[in-house]
């Protein structure tokens, strides 16, 4: 089974994707961590198909956080979901993440790029 | 260097010096009473004299030299000759021929008129000799002429002097003039750097005010964007929802065991709620495209500029605009073989884009109830070191007072939802940063064309033979 982790500091955006993903359940099998530090305990013991992760976050950042994924769960997918997609935000991420979405981004254009970040894996 | 107006100015001062002259005249004849006090012939012109002769003297100085000039004095000479000659020999006082000649001497100072010297001379002469013969020794006829002839010398050096004068003043004056007008021409300069001055300072205050705007707008994006978020997430699931509910209201009640205030509610519903749902959606949509589009304004100007095709650029923003312009507006497009330019394809587009879709609602503004159409004609050509990109309307034009605040940013004219006024601001900007230009010109019965002008990229300095 697809397993995919979203990480926010915000429980509104957690809710609410876990919401709108709720056709998704089927198929995958989503965890939403709170925060990042969440996320890391989360990820100490499992590994996941998919990450998405916001990138301003209090404690340890998106960025910090894809680059443990990176060398812990090489195979995970990361994605970012983030408020401020800038220059600078693009220039860190490089090669740290997969893809990057700004926000507000709507649900089908998320589910997509899961699609296809999931699709590049099994290629 | 002109003479002085001699009409004017000349015989102005010409009044004033015979009016000296005429109490000049008036002396001598004062010191001859005098020298002849007891003769009653004497005494007799003396009195005519300063009865009839000064005041109409003074009658043709004044009224008749400026109008007749030379001819004034001819006449002044002729009374002064007969009234000499008439106390002459009427009343026997032959030195009465002879006091005229001084006294014309002293008071005709403007005598260039060589009949009127004709005239007096052979007035002389007939003076004389009617004198010499009547018993007067020729002596006096002499010495009078010899005075005269003084008189006249020192008369007309006096008048050269004022000429002089006159023609000093009237350099200074013209020098003043001069010196004025160029002071009035400095001037004007001055007022006319000053106004660029301040244009430019305008044009600097602008962009320090769309920066700040920018970087508060990068501030605030991701406290705005992550709300956003999660009310687009939400709005999603809602119209899911909703759907399903009233799919299932539907399925579990048919609508006759419904009644019928029931079953219109749900009526209602099924038509309003999607319809409410995807409205929040687009608002949702809008904020973050006005967030995103404020950002731009912040952005470093250093991006890769790379050779632009200007051609593609136009034709890709024509398609994408076109659900703007297509009920509206016929597009005529002209797209000269222009070389490529300097600048960057993504914002280019984007400025083109913006300015194809003011012109549709510009055009749409003139429509009027019966939905006449417009035109937009959109040509490229180069021009000298630049390639200009035309944007016409056939719409609405820009009223005067506006003009100045165009590119003002959040300065619309539009109805709420239609433009929030970053626009033009923004384009400016764009096309400012890809060291281009953005200008208009417009016109309320024609309508308006934008003219994007950007540099020939130094890779493609030739005009390209294949397009």
């Amino acid at each position: 089974v697809t397993t995919i982790l979203f990480v926010d500091d915000e429980p509104d955006v957690l809710r609410s994707l876990e919401r709108a993903l709720h056709r998704d359940a089927s198929r995958w099998t989503m965890v939403f961590a709170c925060g990042s530090e969440h996320a890391l305990t989360a990820l100490r013991r499992v590994s996941f198909d998919a990450v998405v992760t916001d990138i301003r976050m209090p404690g340890t950042d998106g960025a910090r956080l894809l680059t443990f994924i990176r060398e812990r769960h090489p195979t995970t997918r990361r994605l970012v979901l983030s408020g401020d997609v800038g220059p600078a935000a693009v220039e860190s991420l490089k090669g740290v993440a997969h893809a990057l979405l700004a926000k507000p981004c709507p649900i089908y254009d998320l589910r997509r790029a899961i699609e296809a970040a999931l699709a590049e894996a099994a290629a | 260097m002109p003479i002085v107006h001699a009409d004017r100015d000349y015989s102005h001062v010409m009044r004033r010096t015979n009016a000296a002259s005429a109490v000049g005249a008036l002396a001598i004849q004062v010191l001859t009473v005098l020298s002849v006090s007891g003769n009653r012939a004497a005494m007799a012109w003396v009195v005519g004299t300063a009865l009839l002769l000064v005041p109409f003297n003074i009658f043709v100085t004044a009224v008749l030299l400026p109008k007749l000039g030379g001819r004034a004095e001819v006449l002044r000479a002729a009374a002064n000759v007969v009234a000499g000659f008439v106390v002459g020999h009427v009343a026997g006082w032959p030195l009465a021929h002879w006091l005229w000649l001084p006294y014309i001497a002293v008071t005709f100072d403007d005598f260039k008129d060589r009949t009127i010297w004709t005239v007096l001379g052979a007035a002389c002469v007939g003076d004389a000799i009617i004198s010499i013969s009547d018993g007067v020794s020729w002596q006096i006829p002499l010495s009078f002429a010899v005075a005269a002839i003084f008189f006249r010398v020192i008369t007309a050096g006096r008048m050269h002097t004022i000429r002089e004068m006159l023609v000093d003043s009237h350099t200074q004056r013209a020098e003043l003039d001069e010196a004025h007008s160029s002071l009035k021409r400095a001037h004007a300069r001055v007022q006319v750097e000053n106004e660029a001055r301040l244009d430019a300072e305008r044009d600097l205050r602008q962009v320090h005010k769309l920066e700040a705007v920018g970087r508060l707008a990068a501030g605030i994006a991701h406290e705005i964007n992550t709300p956003l978020q999660f009310i687009m997430n939400s709005v999603q699931f809602i119209e899911e929802g909703t759907l399903d509910l009233l799919r299932l209201v539907e399925e579990a009640r048919p609508s006759a065991a419904l009644s019928d205030s029931d079953a219109e509610q749900v009526h209602f519903l099924r038509n309003e709620l999607p319809d409410a749902i995807a409205t929040t959606a687009d608002g949702v949509t809008r904020v973050a495209d006005i967030v995103a589009t404020l950002k731009e304004f912040s952005r470093p100007e250093h991006r890769a500029s790379a050779p632009v095709d200007v051609n593609r650029t136009v034709e890709a923003a024509l398609l994408v605009a076109k659900h703007e312009y297509k009920y509206v507006a016929d597009v005529e497009t002209r797209l000269d073989d222009v070389p490529l330019v300097s600048g960057h394809a993504g914002e280019l587009t984007q400025v083109l884009i913006n300015l194809i879709v003011n012109a549709a609602h510009a055009v749409a503004d003139v429509a009027g109830p019966e939905n006449r159409r417009g035109r937009i004609r959109v040509h490229t050509m180069r021009s000298g070191d630049e390639v200009v990109i035309g944007i016409e309307d056939s719409g609405v034009g820009i009223p005067t007072e506006n003009v100045h605040r165009v590119f003002e940013p959040f300065f619309t004219t539009k109805e709420p939802g239609r433009g929030s006024g970053q626009g033009l601001a923004l384009a400016k900007t764009m096309v400012e940063r890809q060291g281009g230009r953005l200008l208009f010109v417009s016109d309320p019965a024609i309508g308006t064309t934008f003219m994007v002008r950007l540099l020939i990229a130094d890779v493609a300095a030739r005009p390209s033979e294949a397009a």
